[in-house]
């Protein structure tokens, strides 16, 4: 309750923040509402190669129809929900496994956090995109195998952030005061260290996201993202790029619609840096 | 009536931080002078504007602060106006400004003789010249070797030698006036000692008006002539060293001299004899040593901070160590509390030898039975829970109800409201932070508490509290303290026995009055003197009652 308040109070005072907030609450509706907003079914076939503006049955069609005569504004909206879900999905589970990591290694340090460094390497050491086609050409294109690939691909990462700032709170006095008092290493790690880690987090969590949503369209581009008619941002582009010059709308709608989740969650992660450290 | 106007005039200066509604008055109505060659004092607690003030002079504010009214007069030119150029000639060679921590001060990417060079004073000099006035400057500032000092990076220089070379590096520009910003606080008592000598010898042979800026009313009496008194940014009281330190003529200067005495007048609770019988804690041949990093990370070698150090502690007593900053004294208590391990000997707690057992394997009593309160109040408590719930976990540990009720006694054990379970550190001030700590080592019912210089991160009027808090909270416990300490005074009020650390032996134990009254090793004689010169001599702390 104060929370929210201080967080509404917090966006008040950085507009550039407050634009973040809107355009991924904007998408968090339309994905939330898609059934009801949606003004047709995202897989039937209406009129091919419709433009913006054009009508079907005396309704509108807004954003035209793609190629299969599908109404792009209706798979914007229902794509709003599977990005999400999968974006949400991924940054989850690839916090959950980074965290943990990252704890184990900072916290125990000596051989844990070198075979945990080591193997997060590894991993960081392959081009991303080399990296997702051979886990998901050799697992097969599906929602959970795209949660898994994101998931290893991103979890280095989030394990090398976690690592350091461990690194550093190990050593504080709180922490010896832990040990003094009998805590064991599971519950100096979760309850000592884990919300202090809570402000650099949010921000990484924020942008990590961003660039989730980005690896999700480029995956369905690629062909690898979710089957075929689901809607899905990437693969919609991926469909019209052989009549991009000739229908740029069917490229363009999709596109704006990833580069505006993509840019909310960036301008939310940069004004939740609050330059007095406090997350 | 003189011509010339005096060195620095300060009439009515105001100084705010932040806009608007949100802003701070950091200093009102500030008024005073300083002569030619003249020595002022400026004494506050933390939050009192002193720093400010400095920062002011040299017109550093930064974009947070500004200057909302009165003048500054360097030299009867108006600081606030000045132009860039004579600006620049104010900082460079007008007014020096040596600060609290010399290691901030100084950039840890460049040599000490690359730093030093940069003077702006040695720009028009030839280097044959700025070399041989550097060389001259160090020897004046007693480094010895100013080869090797020139040669150096900063973290390979200790406190005292990187506080000489800031002082060198400001008075290279020919100051006239040097701002001092608690010059030593940040250094050990016999190091201090030595910069205090340095600082007024310097200021005799070259003429150089002081100001004084510290909470320390010993260096204030070592070094000036005049002194203020700042309060929440105003000056409250003002008159000579000598009367400042008498008490003054304001209620609040006396408080201050008065906390600075630390001591309670009343005798403490007598405690019981322990000299008798089996000692609580035996080290016998204790050895540490650390790896010391050189340029590119290793193969420089080992520093060795303890070698064969043998202590006993007896239940209930309190045993001061003393010695300098990197004597090996914080090591010893991590020792006992298992959060360091000694390479070589023995730490026998009741009985049990314990020294070869990291914390995380000690069983869970022996974890509870030492406890430890640490120097830094804002590193002791987790910032991100509430205390509250530090408390209460501190108390369930031993198996003691860690209700609400139970931490609101705990909190009122250091006179702390209850209401205060529900906050967090950072709403909490230093005091109440350290007051906290204690109640968490204490909650465990614990056999001997280790107080690593539980005061030294607290302004001064708030030490006297603390330490009264813990003794009291001992002597009701009946547990045993490991004060380790620089602050002779400090252990003279308030230790049993106490013993003297150096280069990683215990050179002198005993009864406090036997071995500060009469030392018989050198090097304690060496801090007894330390103190005895630094200090003037009106500030005494209280004579301790005997116990026995």
């Amino acid at each position: 309750m104060t929370r929210v308040r201080r967080i509404l109070a917090a966006l008040r005072h950085r507009p550039v923040a407050a634009i973040g907030f809107a355009l991924v609450l904007f998408w968090f509706a339309a994905a939330l509402l898609a059934p009801v907003l949606a003004p047709f079914d995202p897989v039937t076939p209406l009129t091919p190669f419709a433009k913006p503006g054009a009508q079907h049955g005396g309704a509108l069609l807004l954003l035209g129809t793609d190629t299969l005569g599908r109404d792009i504004l209706s798979r914007l909206l229902f794509g709003a929900r599977s990005v999400l879900v999968y974006a949400i999905g991924a940054t989850v589970l690839a916090y959950a496994v980074g965290v943990t990591a990252g704890l184990a290694a900072g916290y125990y340090r000596g051989r844990t956090d070198t075979v945990l460094s080591f193997a997060a390497n590894v991993v960081l050491s392959f081009p991303v995109l080399v990296l997702y086609i051979l886990i998901l050409t050799t697992i097969g294109a599906s929602g959970l195998n795209i949660l898994l690939a994101v998931t290893v691909a991103s979890a280095p990462g989030i394990m090398r952030v976690v690592r350091g700032l461990t690194l550093e709170l190990r050593a504080r006095d709180f922490v010896a005061a832990a040990k003094l008092r009998g805590d064991g290493a599971a519950y100096i790690m979760l309850v000592e260290i884990l919300p202090n880690l809570r402000g650099p987090l949010v921000v990484d969590a924020c942008l990590r996201f961003g660039y989730v949503i980005i690896t999700i369209g480029v995956l369905g581009f690629l062909g690898l993202g979710l089957p075929p008619p689901a809607p899905d941002w990437g693969s919609m582009i991926k469909e019209a790029r052989q009549v991009a010059l000739a229908f740029p709308h069917m490229t363009l709608a999709p596109a704006v619609a990833i580069s505006s989740l993509v840019l909310g969650f960036n301008l939310l992660a940069d004004g939740l840096r609050d330059p007095n450290g406090r997350g | 009536m003189p011509d010339t106007p005096p060195l620095l005039e300060v009439r009515d200066l105001c100084v705010r931080y932040g806009r608007r509604r949100r802003a701070v008055e950091a200093l009102r109505n500030v008024s005073f002078t300083v002569g030619a060659g003249e020595r002022v004092g400026v004494v506050g607690e933390s939050g009192s504007g002193k720093s400010t003030l400095a920062l002011a002079l040299l017109r550093a504010l930064g974009a947070a602060g500004s200057v909302t009214g009165g003048a500054m007069r360097f030299r009867g030119a108006d600081i606030s106006a000045m132009p860039g150029g004579a600006l620049r000639t104010l900082r460079s060679s007008g007014i020096g400004l040596v600060q609290q921590e010399p290691m901030a001060a100084l950039n840890p990417a460049m040599t000490i003789g690359r730093q030093l060079r940069e003077v702006p004073g040695l720009a028009r000099a030839t280097a044959e010249i700025v070399e041989r006035r550097i060389q001259a400057m160090l020897t004046e500032v007693r480094l010895d070797d100013p080869a090797r000092i020139l040669a150096a990076y900063p973290h390979m220089l200790s406190g005292g030698q990187l506080q000489r070379v800031c002082l060198a590096m400001v008075l290279l520009g020919e100051p006239s006036l040097l701002i001092l910003d608690e010059p030593t606080t940040a250094l050990d008592s016999r190091t201090s000692a030595a910069i205090v000598a340095l600082i007024r010898d310097m200021a005799d042979r070259h003429g150089i008006a002081l100001l004084l800026i510290s909470h320390d009313l010993d260096l204030i009496g070592a070094l000036t002539q005049q002194a203020l008194v700042m309060r929440a940014g105003e000056v409250v009281d003002r008159g000579t060293a000598q009367e400042i330190l008498a008490g003054g003529s304001h209620p609040y200067t006396a408080g201050l001299v008065r906390s600075m005495e630390a001591g309670s007048s009343a005798p403490p609770p007598a405690g019981r004899p322990h000299t008798d019988g089996a000692p609580l804690v035996r080290f016998s041949g204790i050895a540490k040593s650390y790896p010391l990093s050189g340029r590119w990370g290793s193969g420089a070698g080992r520093v060795a901070a303890l070698h064969g150090l043998d202590l006993d502690i007896a239940p209930g007593e309190t045993l001061a160590l003393v010695g300098e900053s990197g004597s090996g004294k914080s090591t010893l208590g991590r020792i006992l509390a298992g959060l360091d391990r000694a390479d070589d000997g023995a730490v026998v707690f009741d009985g049990k030898e314990i020294g070869a057992t990291p914390v995380d394997r000690r069983p869970r009593d022996l974890r509870l039975d030492i406890q430890m309160v640490f120097q830094d109040p804002d590193g002791s408590l987790n910032p991100s829970l509430g205390i509250g719930r530090q408390l209460s976990r501190a108390l369930a540990s031993r198996g003691a109800a860690g209700d609400a009720n139970a931490t609101a006694d705990l909190l009122e054990s250091v006179h702390l409201p209850a209401a205060f379970a529900s906050r967090y550190p950072r709403e909490l001030s230093g005091g109440q932070k350290q007051r906290v700590a204690i109640a968490r080592a204490f909650a465990t019912r614990p056999r001997i508490v280790v107080a690593d210089e539980p005061v030294s991160a607290l302004d001064a009027s708030l030490r006297r509290d603390v330490l009264d808090l813990l003794r009291r909270l001992q002597r009701a416990h009946g547990t045993a303290l490991l004060l380790i300490s620089h602050d002779l005074k400090l252990v003279r009020w308030f230790a049993d026995r106490v013993a003297v650390l150096r280069e990683g032996v215990i050179v002198e134990c005993g009864p406090v009055a036997r071995v500060l009254g009469s030392p018989e090793h050198a090097y304690t004689r060496a801090l007894v003197d330390a103190v005895v010169a630094g200090g003037p001599a009106g500030i005494q702390f209280p004579a301790r009652a005997p116990i026995f």
